[in-house]
């Protein structure tokens, strides 16, 4: 409290109440979780005796405890050291309620060793925050205790449980209980989990000032992470530790409810440390919104950590426990103090790998603490399997969150979407059908959505929106009905998380729509082949035509569905009953499918034209020019199942294929099922077909863009519920590696909404937005390259829209508006005269007109100059 | 009854021949398939421009060697698989002599196959040949009525037991039964009916009856259904079936013909074999589950018997490679045989990853791997499906871990058969002995260390794809080593027989073992 005083009187203003605010939430949530410990593990002592009350103030302790980050979140320069600082005493309150309860029972019961820990602990306090006082570096001063609180507790701890007091003290163990495992006294099981762990997060966090020299500047990054770490860290810990007591007594059936809360509750944590520093905040330090989210990652897997930690040295895995921290800690001062390049990213990357380490190696140790065998799954071994529905309805639900905070700035094909549609439906079809890539079965849907809903980007993105959504109730009864429901429940899940799947539903574009008519038709031809009914087959023919009007390429899908089914037949034998009203049914469906797909063809001379998709629209460097090569269609395919990545991230994913032979290898045996082959061979025929026209040489270029693989995209992620399900074995087991999937998948998302920014593209899109925002009437843009026609005009449609080079050839033009805003994107392939041409036109407005502001995105290669009125018009008044 | 039944006297989860033909036929396609596969990776590997370091160059080449030649010696077995059409069984009083060579097992263990051997249809005399004295062993023999043989000398081991005991007896077929494989009482009504007039030995399959209780006895038995499915009936169409040991009858005169068995090798029927075929008999192995035995249920168990195939088959080679056997009798030997340098091949996979991060030298000069994925990529998924296909799915992953952690085994019998060091005759155990068992394991978990550890340092040093790919490369070892070791670790599952005494005091001996077309267990 002094060193918070000492911090707090150089604050004034507002600055001083917000810190003042903090350090009463500070105090209550100390409050608070000093009574749910007590509560919870002292039985009578405690203020709060009650189990139920206990519940309720660890409720209130979470709820504080987000409200605390949220509120620190918000602050600024020295506030937000301070705000770290009190955040940081906050994080330690739970080791220091630990370590003060420790030390009343130990003087209760006469044991010398915890107290001597908690009076180091305080010694040491003191002894290091003098030193930092001395040294008159405040900001380290408010963090220095918390070090040494941990350390101290830590010690005092690990002195307790190595010299246990020969007596019983029943003011130090656990309440005996109803079950067995209870029982078993424990005695601070929960302390040592809690402060081990604590104390190794807040190494994590803090020995990145092992970098001191850099300064305040730094600390002041590494404390602002700190901070916004302490949500997901407690969504994926803390809350889950509460809410779901068997975890702390070591039952091994809570484990799995545990991590899927505590995986659940870090997911919508992560999006919202990732959202924050971007979108709402807007938090001083540039560097801070693309380390957050990483940040968040790594302190949601040493919350998941945390409980794992709980439920091993509950059922006596102490041992383990402790190597595996402290390797862990360990790996964290190895990779902090052997890493080069900036603090921040130097600290952030040592926490993520280490937490990464400890979580990984508790999940082998807990798995490995369980009965085990390579075995496959009896059919109908989904017995156990309940909650499905509301389990379904939770994954849909967290479907539409993930995808509504994925939501992107509109992008030139989607601007180009809005073109199409902005007019009459007959000009919206005839232009889509020979001016799109795809035919023109989105644009059909677009246009009726921005008749309902309007022009803004949601209503444009509304049918990728839906059908993104669809996905995952429909993959589930896919599963459901190719294998069991289990396997249709992991489907579920990968759908709802998929990086590419949420990408592509966040799109206006064609291949959200593709997916779910492609699993449509799979479903329905599934239906068909099993009941035979007519109804089946007629709703093969419609979806299969629906499919040819929704995607360029779905050609290659319906070959091989159409193939299959002839396949299945071929197998059956000639005398099977239902056999020729079965063939009449597929000859129907397949009549129903040229009817429908005839038109199109004819209208678009084939499949359509081989362009239209803007530059740099995720190819990747897959091209007719790369012959053989197959990591660029690997890499598309990887971008399949994990989504997006940086380059540097993407090279080194894919430097991992030797754990394609171990994938082989674990399937050796299992891969029987004509189900899974025909699925593989959905999966991997868009692929294929990418490969042998780049081997070919086919001229349909940028053809590479993962989008091409839309139907693909549904069947990789039944697959991969599929492999998670067999590979995990029993319903428990399979449902824990599914929480590691969705966790993985849910690291990538974050990846992919804040790092994958191909600078030359999504640089632009926030640019353009903000112009937009700005010019009105009267106004004009002028632009460059003469790509950004649709994005302009959509964005800033009350305003006169003109490439660069309109205007240079109209000089008139300039004097006839009042602002005029010029608009560069020189990384979209501008060329040396684009580039040329932009500058004149600068230099000229520059000579009449005031520069009003001149901006610039991260990217250095995007651009933006706003010229006032002219200087010789008497109607110039500045807006 | 509540307890568990011994699984020898449930009905067999197994059929070698349920599906063979149909599936041939496709693998015969992959197999047209593989060739060329085979030949585009080779073609692209044994250029010279592809020389990085010479001596990693020369180890790859090896290790591939092996594999590609492994890889056609099992694609042309499969190809050879053909339907051998049933005869009706074989009627006639012709005496058989059966014996059961036994060493200090357990008697419930043997009991269950003494009371089969006992319930055998024909004119049989069953014997149990003890080497241990054991006098529970001779009261087992007189409550089944069979005769109890104990030499004065227990030199030889099995080989001599079994030869001591055919000098003493004069059944023109010998039956020999493993002491924990349980005959089905048509045994020898059928085996007897394939002695056609060259047939010097008929071979049934060594079916594992706990093969589906996890652990080591599940992996052991996922690699025996690949060799006595379509390996052993691919190797009956091309006449090199070689004995197994036991589950098999010979023709006493055949026997007799080569001086019996040799008792100088560790595997004695497979050198038996050989000479058995240099005089010009024939063999033939009969894919139908006619006896039911146990596989080894701890790691110590599985490796001792390992130890001694390889050691066996290893030491072989020279005979082998003399033999006056027609050419697709002594590939077949030889196919055999090299199966157990494999573990070369997998220590040479595992040095190159280390080698690379600690100096980056690699065997392989390519600018980028995708042009090796290109051309090795289809002939391992050709050899991965070829496998998945011809096994019928029982050969997993398990299987192939549990041979990869005892990679030692292979390079341990090499040496010592290079250096023609005499081993002794260990009985495979019988039974799990229960709790961890680390040392069977210490070299595949040293191996896992020096790859963990060289990992570490290497990421530590750079972040690189390349080091990425090299750890990756580590952790396909580190797993496959760790689930091969899986079951030592966790320590050996309850003995499948433990609960034999309870069944035999619910009156085996009075219902019989199972018989394999039942699908109820008999007790």
């Amino acid at each position: 409290m002094v060193l918070l005083l000492f911090a707090v009187h150089r604050l004034e203003g507002a600055e001083l109440v917000r810190a003042v605010a903090l350090v009463g939430v500070m105090l209550i949530v100390r409050r608070a979780s000093a009574s749910a410990w007590m509560s919870r593990n002292l039985g009578g002592t405690g203020l709060h005796p009650a189990r139920r009350q206990a519940r309720r103030a660890a409720l209130v302790t979470a709820l504080a405890l987000l409200a605390g980050a949220g509120v620190i979140s918000l602050g600024r320069g020295d506030a937000l050291v301070l705000a770290a600082g009190v955040a940081a005493l906050a994080m330690a309150t739970v080791p220091g309620v630990l370590a003060a309860l420790e030390y009343q029972a130990a003087r209760a019961c006469a044991r010398r060793a915890p107290l001597v820990g908690t009076g180091a602990a305080a010694a040491g306090a003191l002894l290091v925050s003098g030193f930092a006082l001395l040294l008159a570096l405040p900001a380290f001063a408010v963090l220095a205790p918390v070090i040494a609180l941990a350390l101290g507790d830590a010690a005092g701890l690990f002195v307790a449980w190595h010299r246990p007091h020969p007596g019983p003290c029943h003011a130090l163990e656990r309440q005996p209980s109803s079950t067995p495992l209870e029982a078993r006294p424990r005695p601070v099981a929960g302390g040592v989990a809690t402060v081990a762990l604590v104390g190794v997060m807040q190494l994590l966090v803090l020995t990145g000032g092992l970098h001191w020299p850099s300064g305040t500047a730094n600390l002041d990054l590494l404390a602002s992470l700190a901070v916004l770490g302490l949500l997901p860290l407690i969504a994926a810990g803390t809350v889950p530790a509460l809410v779901i007591p068997g975890l702390t007594a070591g039952r091994r059936e809570a484990v799995v409810p545990g991590l899927l809360l505590g995986a659940t509750l870090a997911g919508a944590s992560i999006l919202v440390v990732t959202a924050v520093p971007n979108r709402l905040v807007g938090l001083g330090d540039p560097r801070l919104a693309p380390l957050a989210p990483y940040f968040a990652v790594a302190m949601a897997m040493l919350g998941l950590s945390q409980l794992l930690i709980h439920h091993r040295v509950a059922s006596g895995g102490t041992r383990t426990v402790l190597i595996l921290t402290l390797l862990a800690t360990g790996l964290h001062l190895a990779l902090a103090s052997t890493g080069t390049g900036p603090l921040a990213e130097v600290a952030v990357d040592a926490a993520l790998g280490a937490s990464a380490v400890l979580l990984v190696s508790l999940v082998v140790a807990t798995a490995a603490a369980a009965p085990f065998a390579f075995t496959l799954p009896a059919e109908g071994s989904d017995v156990r399997l309940r909650l499905v529905g509301p389990t379904l309805i939770a994954l849909t639900a967290a479907a539409v969150f993930v995808r509504l905070v994925s939501l992107r700035p509109v992008w030139l094909s989607e601007a180009a979407t809005a073109r199409l549609t902005e007019g009459s439906f007959s000009s919206m079809f005839s232009g889509g059908l020979n001016g799109d890539a795809h035919p023109p079965l989105y644009l059909a849907l677009a246009w009726v959505s921005r008749r309902a809903f309007g022009d803004s980007a949601l209503a444009l993105r509304l049918p990728s929106l839906v059908a993104g959504t669809l996905l995952v109730p429909l993959l589930y009864v896919m599963g459901k009905q190719l294998y069991d429901r289990r396997t249709g429940l992991l489907a579920a899940m990968v759908a709802a998380f998929a990086p590419p799947l949420v990408w592509f539903s966040t799109q206006a574009g064609a291949t959200a729509v593709a997916a779910v008519l492609a699993v449509a038709s799979l479903l329905a031809a599934h239906r068909a082949l099993r009941r035979g009914r007519l109804s089946d087959w007629a709703l093969l023919g419609l979806s299969e035509g629906a499919l040819m009007w929704a995607h360029q390429l779905a050609v290659v899908h319906l070959v091989v569905l159409n193939v299959v089914v002839a396949v299945v037949f071929l197998r059956r034998p000639r005398s099977s009953h239902g056999r020729l009203p079965a063939q009449a049914g597929w000859a129907a469906a397949m009549g129903v499918l040229v009817v429908i797909a005839a038109p199109l063809l004819v209208a678009r001379s084939g499949l359509g034209p081989p362009r239209m998709l803007p530059p740099l629209e995720f190819a990747t460097r897959a091209a007719p020019g790369a012959g053989t090569s197959v990591f660029p269609v690997l890499g598309t395919a990887m971008s399949a199942l994990l989504g997006f990545h940086p380059a540097d991230v993407n090279s080194r994913l894919l430097a991992m294929w030797p754990l394609g032979i171990l994938a082989a290898l674990l399937v050796l045996g299992r891969a029987r099922s004509p189900r899974g082959a025909a699925l593989l061979t959905l999966a991997g025929a868009p692929f294929a077909a990418m490969f042998a026209a780049q081997v070919l040489g086919f001229p349909r270029s940028p053809a590479f863009a993962l989008g091409w693989a839309a139907t693909a995209l549904p069947m990789l992620a039944l697959l991969a519920g599929r492999a998670v399900s067999v590979l995990g074995g029993p319903w428990p087991r399979a449902r824990m590696l599914g929480v590691g999937v969705a966790a993985l998948l849910l690291v990538c998302l974050a990846d992919q909404a804040v790092r994958v920014r191909p600078r030359e593209r999504f640089a632009v899109g926030p640019v353009i937005e903000r112009v937009g925002h700005e010019a009105g009437a009267g106004d004009l843009v002028a632009y460059e390259p003469a790509a950004l026609r649709d994005l302009v005009r959509y964005e800033a449609g009350a305003a006169d829209a003109r490439s660069v080079a309109a205007v240079d050839e109209e000089r008139a033009a300039l004097t006839r508006h009042e602002r005029v805003y010029v608009v560069a994107a020189f990384a979209l392939g501008s060329g040396d005269a684009g580039v040329k041409r932009t500058v004149t036109l600068v230099k000229e407005l520059s000579a009449t007109r005031p520069l009003v502001q001149e901006r610039g995105a991260t990217d250095g290669q995007t651009k933006v100059w706003v010229f006032g009125p002219e200087r010789n018009t008497a109607s110039g008044t500045d807006r | 009854m509540s307890q568990p039944a011994d699984p020898r006297l449930l009905a067999p989860h197994w059929n070698p021949a349920d599906g063979m033909v149909r599936r041939s036929r496709m693998w015969r396609w992959l197999v047209f398939f593989n060739m060329p596969l085979a030949v585009w990776y080779l073609s692209w590997l044994l250029r010279p421009e592809r020389i990085s370091n010479h001596l990693l160059y020369g180890l790859l080449v090896g290790a591939e060697t092996l594999n590609v030649v492994q890889a056609l010696g099992f694609w042309w077995t499969m190809s050879a698989v053909r339907h051998r059409p049933s005869r009706p069984p074989f009627t006639e009083p012709v005496a058989v002599d059966v014996f059961i060579p036994v060493y200090n097992e357990p008697v419930e263990i043997v009991e269950a196959t003494i009371a089969g051997a006992a319930r055998l249809a024909g004119n049989t005399r069953v014997a149990l040949l003890d080497d241990g004295g054991n006098p529970e062993m001779e009261a087992l023999a007189a409550r089944y009525g069979v005769d109890y043989v104990h030499r004065p000398t227990r030199g030889g081991a099995k080989a001599a037991n079994i030869n001591w005991t055919l000098e003493r007896t004069d059944a023109p077929f010998v039956a020999i039964f493993d002491c924990d494989h349980v005959p089905d009482p048509r045994f020898l009504e059928v085996t007897l009916a394939h002695f056609d007039e060259k047939v010097a030995f008929v071979q049934t399959p060594q079916y594992y009856a706990n093969g589906r209780g996890g652990g080591v006895a599940e992996a052991s038995w996922s690699q025996q259904a690949l060799f006595f499915g379509p390996i052993a009936m691919g190797r009956d169409n091309l006449e090199s079936m070689f004995c197994c040991g036991t589950n098999v009858v010979f023709r006493r005169s055949a026997l007799e013909s080569v001086g019996s068995f040799s008792t100088d090798s560790l595997t004695e029927d497979f050198e038996l074999s050989i000479r058995l075929h240099e005089e010009g008999w024939e063999s033939r192995y009969l894919p139908q589950v006619l006896a039911a035995g146990l596989g080894p249920e701890d790691m110590a168990s599985y490796t001792s018997q390992q130890l001694r195939w390889a050691r066996g088959c290893l030491s072989s080679l020279p005979r082998i490679i003399t033999a006056r056997l027609p050419l697709r009798q002594r590939l077949n030997y030889l196919l055999s045989a090299l199966h157990w340098l494999s573990g070369w091949t997998l220590l040479i996979y595992m040095c190159f990853p280390v080698v690379r991060i600690l100096t980056g030298a690699q065997p392989l000069d390519v600018a980028s791997t995708d042009q090796f994925l290109l051309h090795w990529a289809p002939y391992f998924a050709g050899g991965m499906a070829t496998v998945t296909l011809a096994s019928a799915g029982t050969y997993t992953f398990a299987a192939y871990a549990l041979m990869a952690a005892n990679f030692w085994v292979h390079i341990v019998a090499s040496v010592l058969a290079l250096f023609r060091r005499k081993g002794s005759f260990v009985v495979t155990p019988k039974q799990g002995a229960g709790g961890r068992q680390i040392r069977p394991v210490a070299p595949a978990l040293a191996a896992c260390a020096v790859l963990v550890g060289v990992s570490l340092v290497g990421l530590m040093r750079d972040q690189s794809p390349a080091t990425i790919n090299n750890v990756a490369f580590a952790s396909v070892h580190v797993t496959v080593l760790l689930a091969g070791s899986w079951a030592a670790l966790r320590g050996a599952p309850r003995p499948a027989a433990a609960t034999v005494p309870a069944v035999v005091e619910g009156g085996l001996a009075a219902t019989g073992p199972a018989s394999p077309a039942g699908a109820e267990p008999v007790v």
